[in-house]
This record gives C-alpha cells, structure tokens and sequence, in this order.
C-alpha cells in the first residue's frame, strides 16, 4: 500500500470515522494502532512483527534500566540489538536483491522491514536520552509503539521525538476541527499533486537514464539532465509524501515536524542540509555531530571535520551498503569541509554583493553540487555511475547531435508522449518553486477556502499521473 | 465545515464532469489515432494491413495500391499486441465496410508475454463503453478497467497519454484538419541505421528466456474466426529478421513451425523472407532492430510482398 494510493487513503476515512466514534483517548490510540498495523500488514508479517517488537523491547529496557541504573554498558546493549536489526534487514534488503556494487535503486524490489531505517533512530535516540536522563520513560506501551508504527509517517519518516510525539497523544481531539480538517485536506492535495503532477512526470526519463534503457544516456548533456530531473524529483516526491504524511496525521490532531523548508533555495550545502531532510539531519546533529565535535573540541577546525566525516559517513551507510552511496556521502563531505575552510570568505563576498547577487550564484552552484552527488545516489552500481561520469567528460560529444529547432520541438527522443509531459512536469515544477513560500503558508491557513481546494482537486485529477504506481522513493531507506 | 466541503466537491464534479465529456469527444476524433481515425473517416480500403509498428512501418499501402489496384489501409499500430490488433479489427468493422484482404504480420515475436501493457491499451480508452473493448481490456489491464470505473478518473490514469493526445487532438481542431499526416496508416521509420553490437548483445539474450504467450494465441485466433465470420481472406507474413539475430535463435524456427500450422489449419498462406538479400547486411536494418527494414529498403521488401500476394492470393 502506497501513501497516496487509493488503499491508502480509504485506510485513512476509514480511520478517521472510528477514531472519531470515541471520546476515550486510550481508544483513539487504540484505533491508530491497529490502523497502523494493519497498514503494515500489506507489506507482510515480517515488517509487524519487526516493529512490534523492537518497539515492546525497546520500551521495557528502558523502564527497567532506569529503574535500575541505566549504564553506559546497558546501553550499548540495546543500542547494539537496534542497530543489529536495523543493518540485518539493510544486508537482507539489498543482498536478496542484487550485490554489493549493483543494487537496483528503486521498484518493486524487496523491502523486509518497512521503515526500520526510521524507528530504529528513534530507538536508539530514545535510549540516549534515557541514558542521559534527558526524559524519564515513557509510560505507556501503547503509545510508544504507535510512535514507532503510526501508519502516515512509517515508511518514510519523518524521524519523531518519542517524548514531543506521545505528548501530543495526551490531548487528541474529540471532534475533527476546521482547522485540522482543513490543513490536514490542504496537505494531502498538495503532497499528492508534487508526487504525482510532478515527481512522477519524470519517472520516464530518469529511469531511461539511469537504468540504461534503450535509448538510455547518449551525450553528456542527458547526464546533466537526469542529475537536475532527479534532484527535482527526489525532492517533490518526498516532500510530497511528506505533506501527505503530516496532512494525514494532522486529521487526528497530531502534529508531525516538518521535514523540508524550501531546500532548492539553498546557497549553500551546509544550507541545503539543514533544510532537507530536517529530522533526519536533526537526528544526526543532535547523536552524532555534536557528541564527536565536542570530543574532539580540543583540535579546533579539525573538530568540526572529524564531526562532519562520522556524521555523513553513518548517514551514507544508513541510506545503504553500495559503494555509490559511500561516495555520495564522500562528496557531501568534502563540500562541507571546503565550505567550512571557506566560511569568512564566503561572508565577506556575500557582504560585498548584494544579497541578490549571491543567490543568483550560489543558489545555482548549490543545485549543481548537489545534483552531481546525486549521480552517485541514484546510480544503479558503481558501473553505472562510471558510464554516466565517462559521458559527463566526453566534452566533444557534450550536446546531442541535433538542431536547436528539433530539440525545442522534438527534445532528444522520439517518444513524445514522454517528452510533452516531462516538460509539462518541469513547467510545473517551476511555478511551484517560484512561488513555494506564498503557497506553503496559504496552505498552513486554518480557513477553509472553496475556490483553493477545488482547485486543488481538480488540478490533481487532470493532471495527476496515476498509472506508474512507484514508491516513494525514501521507503527505500 | 461540511457545508463547504460538500458545495467544494459540487463543484469539483460539475467541473470533471464537463472535463470528461470534452476529452471523450476530443479523443474520439483525434486523426493521429487510428481506433479514432477509423471510426470518424470511410477507408473502403480493399486490403487492411494489420500488426505492430512493423506492420505500420514497412507495409507502405501507396505502392501495394499502385501495383494491385486495390485499396489498402495501414491499421498497423506501434506497439500493438495481438488483443490489440484484434480490437483495431472489431473496430475498424464496426465503422467501416469489411476489407478482402487482411495482411496480418505474424512472426515468433508476437506470441511474447503481453508485459508492457501501458503502451497499449490506453489507446481503447475513448472506446471503453463498448462491451467488447471493456471486456478485453478487463482481461489484459485489470488494474485500469478498477481504477477507471471511479467516476472522472477514466482518463487520470494514462494521463501521460491522454493528455498529449487530448491537446493534439483540440491543436487539430483548431486548424480544422480531419486528417493525419499519413493517411492511409503508413507511419516511414526515421533515417537510422542499425547498431549491431547493441543488437547481437541484448536481443539474442530476450528470446531465449521467451516462452509462447496463450493469451495471445488466443486473440490471434480471434482475429482468424472475425475475418472468417466477415469473410475476409487472411494473409499471413513474418518479418525479414536480420540473419545473425535469425541463425543464433532456434527457438525463432521452432515457434515459426507452429505458426505455419496454424496458418495451414486455416488454409492460409504464410510468407517468409529470411533468405532475402538484405538480410545479410545489418545497415538495412532500422537503428537496434533485428526485424524493421530502414526507410531505403522498404520498397524493396513492399516489392517482394507484391509479387507473393499476386502470385499466390490475388490469382486465384
């Protein structure tokens, strides 16, 4: 079951009709519950059973090692169990499916335990703070594995703070509100239209691209094309299925972090990482950058190095084992590290231009960074990721070997059908971009309007591409 | 609240409602699809060439009818599979007035497993409320027929599709033309030459995992008993496959046997042309094909195809 498929969101009405039957909190969770498990269950038992019970383990251990001394050795234990699970299904995931250096990066291929890569962080998170009696432990099993199981944010975040989540199960609504209603509907329509009027437009080309389908990768202008696509449309598609994640929630008054803040706007890497992925990096921040940058305080700038290698490093091997995905995460690094050395002089050129000036250049440069590491991100095996980089250097066969008038009408394929819509995908694209900060904060708006949800519905339906029936993309991860 | 949402989804169905009615329409008389062509504009054609994008781009109907004196259309449709070349013929009968002849392209390939179904029946959409259509693509694309019988959302779910052809089909109207390009069906494939080694590397791989597809031998066979029920003469041809691709498939010969079976049970005639003398040479071949001629050999081939239906069909 997709989020965003019809499944999907007969599973969500059907949900909200009994969980609004019932004014006794426990029953509420109760019902959000047994609605995640049985959205779990169309993945199979494995992903049930998996989640259930690291989340009865996880929760017991901590009760019992506070109440007894919770120590550093106890914690590793757990942390060394969740961490186990979490690599044990990664390995069985993609070394079921391929091998080491060729994995297919997205399809109908094998997932053995939806989200782990999610509520495992929020396990071990959890156990941190435990140990570092940031929280007492939590006191209800009930709600704890919800936090870990709730359907809207299972399989791709985004990442929860147990104590912040649980609290906010304390106080679920009686009666569907305008406000939630309306923000929540709000959400969801706009999450649907960036996956399917948007990311899923592109699916065709990128998949041509990368998956080496006859036509596949002719000159090195396709490889710049795929690398721009793509970045655009990792970030539609998962920024879509997280508004439909946080729209959803938002129906029974739970209110999910935000994952994405304008991320294509960023004129700097560091910049782009701290408004993409915002939970996940949040995550690492907070376990992992700043534990590492304050042991190793004393070495000053080699400090926030070392703090940024482990943190990109786990992070790379969080998303997989492949190679590609090493090198991705090598690249991030070194934009980082050179940034990080670049940081006074960046600021005295952003204080001699113009604040327009510098977006013009740094905005544009920050996409081309993280464009280029996605050719590695997405790339299929390290193979793969070779022949689009040979074509990338090949400058003398840069452009494609045709007029500019048959590539305005024609683009550099034959099929048109794909072609039309892939750049009626980009054109709207565009204009959600052009005006994503207006947009984001009308939708936020508590009122519900006529003409704007109608309009969003319409627009879906006459634009929306329902056929291909892909996953999101991060239920990879 | 209730009351605004229920006057919003008021007015997103009166909307959809008038959406739907003018893509059926625009769909329906859109000239550069054939189902649609042939339900709008009278062919009388004589000989009806029937296949997948072979058919359509190498039966070139100017000169069989220069040559015969018969009336030919090219229903041939890139990639059609047997269940659609069926649904073109029930079509195409139900418009127009029964052809003599049918060219059927019949080679080993057609009886592939039907896999890639998006690209071919969207192409019915517009025709769905027929009984016939309906039932076909019920058996083929399940998965459509369920999600199209929501209300509006017939034409959401091959968007891709639907929606360049809506927009070509109102760019047509606009311009008032009623016709495509080419009207006799006949669609030239572009000036490429064959890659070679992308041809000797990947298709020889495909056939030998290829298993013969009941589904569709049983619309193949449907075809048959329609044109027996109209009395329509079938004529059976395979395509000019490129020798090496040819020699190195054994399973091409084996699956060509069953088909001349069938064509013998039938009483019809099967034409073959694996020993031509373009065969030998990969540069009459259109770009990583093993089986599409380029655009300066089809006459030759057109030409080959004339004399055996002469010397074997039209004589008698």
């Amino acid at each position: 079951m997709n989020p965003g498929s019809l499944n999907y969101f007969f599973l969500l009405i059907g949900t909200m009709i009994v969980f609004y039957l019932f004014n006794d909190n426990k029953l509420k969770q109760s019902v959000l519950l047994l609605a995640s498990l049985f959205f779990l269950s169309f993945f199979g038992i494995i992903p049930v059973l998996t989640c259930v019970l690291l989340s009865i383990l996880n929760f017991y251990f901590a009760q019992h090692a506070y109440k007894s001394a919770y120590n550093f050795p106890k914690l590793v234990a757990i942390n060394t169990i969740n961490i186990f699970a979490l690599l044990a299904f990664r390995f069985v995931n993609e070394f079921e499916i391929g091998a080491l250096f060729s994995a297919p990066f997205i399809g109908e291929q094998f997932v053995a335990a939806l989200g782990i890569g999610f509520y495992s962080l929020q396990n071990i998170g959890y156990q941190i703070d435990i140990y570092k009696k940031r929280y007492t432990p939590e006191v209800s099993l009930l709600s704890f594995t919800l936090c870990n199981t709730f359907f809207t944010r299972i399989s791709s975040g985004p990442i929860l703070n147990i104590k912040a989540f649980n609290s906010s199960l304390s106080t679920l609504p009686s009666k569907l509100t305008e406000e939630n209603f309306t923000v929540g509907l709000q959400r969801i329509l706009i999450g649907a239209i960036k996956k399917l009027v948007i990311a899923e437009r592109f699916s065709y080309y990128i998949n041509l691209y990368f998956d080496g389908i006859d036509p596949g990768v002719k000159t090195g202008y396709d490889v710049v094309i795929a690398c721009f696509l793509f970045t655009i449309q990792l970030y539609f598609d998962f920024s879509g299925y997280m508004d439909i994640a946080i729209g959803s929630a938002r129906m029974f008054g739970i209110n999910l972090n935000e994952n994405f803040n304008m991320p294509l706007r960023s004129q700097s890497v560091s910049e782009w990482w701290r408004r993409w992925h915002i939970t996940l990096i949040n995550w690492f921040t907070q376990y992992i950058y700043y534990p590492v940058a304050y042991k190793f305080r004393s070495k000053r700038m080699m400090a926030t190095v070392f703090a940024i290698i482990s943190t990109f490093a786990i992070s790379a091997i969080w998303h997989g084992f492949g190679v590609t995905y090493l090198i991705w995460g090598s690249l991030h690094i070194m934009y980082l590290i050179i940034e990080n050395f670049l940081k006074k002089d960046l600021l005295k050129l952003n204080e001699k231009l113009t604040s327009f000036y510098y977006q013009l250049i740094f905005t544009p440069l920050t996409f081309i960074l993280v464009s280029f590491s996605n050719l590695f991100f997405r790339s299929n095996s390290l193979a793969d990721a070779k022949r689009l980089l040979l074509k990338l250097i090949d400058w003398r066969n840069f452009f494609p070997d045709i007029s500019l008038k048959s590539w305005i009408l024609n683009g550099v394929d034959w099929k048109m059908e794909f072609m039309v819509s892939m750049r009626l995908g980009f054109l709207f694209a565009i204009l959600y971009l052009l005006f994503e900060e207006k947009l984001s904060s009308r939708l936020n708006k508590s009122k519900f309007s006529i003409p704007l949800i109608s309009f969003l519905i319409i627009f879906l339906i006459v634009f929306g591409v329902f056929n291909s029936g892909t996953r999101f993309i991060y239920m990879n991860f | 609240m209730w009351k605004k949402f229920l006057f919003t989804i008021l007015v997103c169905l009166l909307f959809l409602s008038a959406a739907e009615f003018a893509t059926d329409y625009y769909m329906k008389r859109y000239p550069r699809l054939k189902s649609s062509y042939i339900s709008q504009v009278k062919q009388n054609a004589d000989i009806l060439v029937l296949g997948a994008c072979e058919a359509a781009m190498m039966v070139d109907p100017s000169l069989l009818d220069s040559s015969t004196g018969l009336k030919t259309y090219n229903l041939g449709d890139p990639g059609a599979r047997f269940a659609d070349n069926y649904l073109d013929l029930y079509q195409y009968l139900k418009f127009q007035k029964a052809p003599k002849y049918l060219l059927l392209q019949v080679s080993p390939e057609s009886f592939y497993p039907i896999e890639d179904k998006l690209l071919t029946t969207y192409k019915h959409q517009a025709f769905l409320s027929d009984t016939v259509v309906f039932n076909v693509i019920k058996e083929l694309d399940p998965e459509y027929v369920k999600f199209s019988s929501i209300p509006f959302l017939k034409y959401s779910y091959y968007n891709i599709f639907s929606m360049y052809k809506i927009f070509g089909s109102i760019g047509y109207s606009l311009l008032n033309k009623k016709h495509p390009e080419d009207r006799d069906g006949f669609i030239p494939p572009p000036l490429f030459n064959l890659d070679t080694s992308a041809l000797s590397e990947s298709n020889v791989i495909t056939l030998n995992s290829y298993t013969w597809n009941n589904t569709e031998e049983k619309y193949f066979r449907k075809i048959i008993s329609l044109c027996k029920n109209r009395g329509i003469s079938i004529v059976f041809y395979k395509l000019p496959y490129y020798h090496n691709y040819y020699n190195a498939n054994l399973e091409l010969k084996k699956y060509e046997e069953r088909i001349r079976h069938i064509a013998t049970e039938n009483n019809y005639p099967y034409f073959t042309y694996d020993t031509s003398r373009f065969t030998n040479d990969s540069k009459n071949y259109y770009k990583l094909e093993n089986n599409l001629l380029n655009r300066n050999t089809i006459p030759e081939f057109n030409k080959m195809l004339i004399r055996d239906l002469k010397d074997s069909v039209f004589i008698q």
